[in-house]
């Protein structure tokens, strides 16, 4: 491949699926490090259990990159993977029911080991044992909170908050008018507000 | 702080939280905050929550994540050069045996010419004395030929009478010589670009 391919760290998404599309492996692997973090929390903050949110995700990266020759330039490469996951998690959603957040690990989950490997774990940059434990704390109180909204509030909020991405985008990955995602961030962050009266937040 | 009888828009609270709006409207806006507890409050909640959502962290998939991914990847232009070239080969021993036989099937007269000549005492530099002369000789009929074809067809006289028509005098054949010198070369070039341009485009995999 070209000398450009050399640095792939320091190519944008459009140059990165250009190579893909010539059959750049190295490609498609940046596309991958660089997507895997933000696909994959936001697909587990929808769906709340982690194997099915590594099938998804992985199901997610499938589709993007076995139709990547399908890209269009005009739209960013970030709205196009989150609105292929959004769009496979919400079907999954709607064909199954959705299972409640516990901060303890999916309610699916029959062995302690799996208690554990489901559990959701927040960390916190403190080194402080306190405030360590009161930022878990209070991480897992906001975890709990974003689980208990209307997936279509929740996914918006993520989108918004979590993967800082503007409402434009949000609108596009949503395929909604933009006043429609306002709203629902809106309605959103004030259930959460609520849900979250008793915490310092 | 007092209280003021009418309040800020949530949205216009929601947009000061986030920093998005414009300078004007955030200095009018925070100057309602500055007289009004309630506002005031709600700003800091909102701010509160905005900075609370965005700390939170990114989850890791599992280690085997990546290479489940690209296991089911069919990276699109490699599929399709392997397929275009696994066309042109063949597939069966036998297949194998016929090309193999077939590429060196030409060989074969070369080999007999070869071993008959070496049979009546021709030395390989004698062989190379009479290839080289026989090469050159075809070259230049070659040449002799073509320049023959281009003075008989009228080309040349017609750029001739074209060239003294444009610069006047008899320097029509200075300017022939001038844009075959140029055109000779420059077809060649294009030639060879043509030869080297892949028929086909770059194809993907659906």
């Amino acid at each position: 491949m070209g000398k450009s391919e050399l640095n792939a760290t320091s190519l944008t998404d459009h140059d990165l699926v250009k190579l893909a599309q010539k059959g750049s492996e190295k490609a498609y692997r940046e596309l991958l490090g660089r997507y895997q973090r933000p696909v994959f929390s936001l697909v587990y903050r929808m769906v709340r259990d982690r194997e099915q949110a590594e099938d998804l995700a992985q199901e997610t990266f499938v589709r993007v990159f076995n139709n990547i020759d399908r890209y269009d330039p005009a739209y960013k490469f970030s709205s196009w993977i989150f609105k292929i996951a959004t769009n496979l998690t919400i079907d999954s959603i709607r064909r199954k029911e959705v299972p409640t957040v516990s901060i303890d690990g999916s309610r699916f989950a029959t062995s302690a080991e799996d208690i554990a490997a489901t559990a959701i774990t927040v960390e916190s940059g403190d080194e402080n044992p306190e405030e360590l434990l009161e930022a878990r704390e209070l991480g897992a109180e906001i975890e709990v909170a974003i689980g208990r909204l209307r997936p279509e509030y929740r996914q918006a909020i993520v989108l918004r908050h979590i993967e800082d991405r503007p409402y434009e985008e949000i609108a596009q990955i949503m395929a909604l008018p933009l006043g429609t995602v306002k709203t629902y961030i809106h309605r959103g962050r004030k259930e959460l507000q609520e849900s979250l009266a008793h915490t310092r937040v | 702080m007092t209280e003021p009888n009418e309040h800020l828009q949530p949205w216009i609270l929601e947009e000061l939280a986030e920093d998005t709006l414009s300078p004007r409207e955030k200095a009018s806006a925070m100057e309602h905050v500055r007289r009004c507890a309630r506002c005031s409050g709600d700003l800091d909640a909102s701010r509160a929550l905005i900075q609370a959502l965005s700390s939170l962290p990114h989850f890791d998939p599992s280690p085997a994540f990546a290479a489940g991914v690209m296991a089911r990847v069919t990276i699109a232009a490699t599929a399709a050069q392997a397929v275009a070239r696994r066309r042109w080969l063949p597939r069966t021993r036998r297949g194998w045996t016929m090309a193999i036989a077939g590429s060196l099937a030409p060989l074969l007269p070369l080999f007999a010419l070869l071993t008959w000549l070496a049979g009546r005492g021709m030395t390989p530099g004698a062989l190379f004395g009479v290839g080289g002369r026989w090469f050159t000789e075809a070259v230049w009929s070659l040449l002799v030929r073509f320049t023959g074809a281009v003075v008989r067809s009228g080309a040349f006289q017609w750029v001739v009478t074209t060239g003294n028509d444009l610069v006047g005098g008899t320097r029509g054949l200075s300017v022939a010589g001038v844009l075959f010198a140029v055109a000779i070369p420059l077809s060649g070039w294009m030639l060879l670009r043509l030869l080297r341009t892949p028929v086909g485009g770059m194809t993907h995999a659906h």
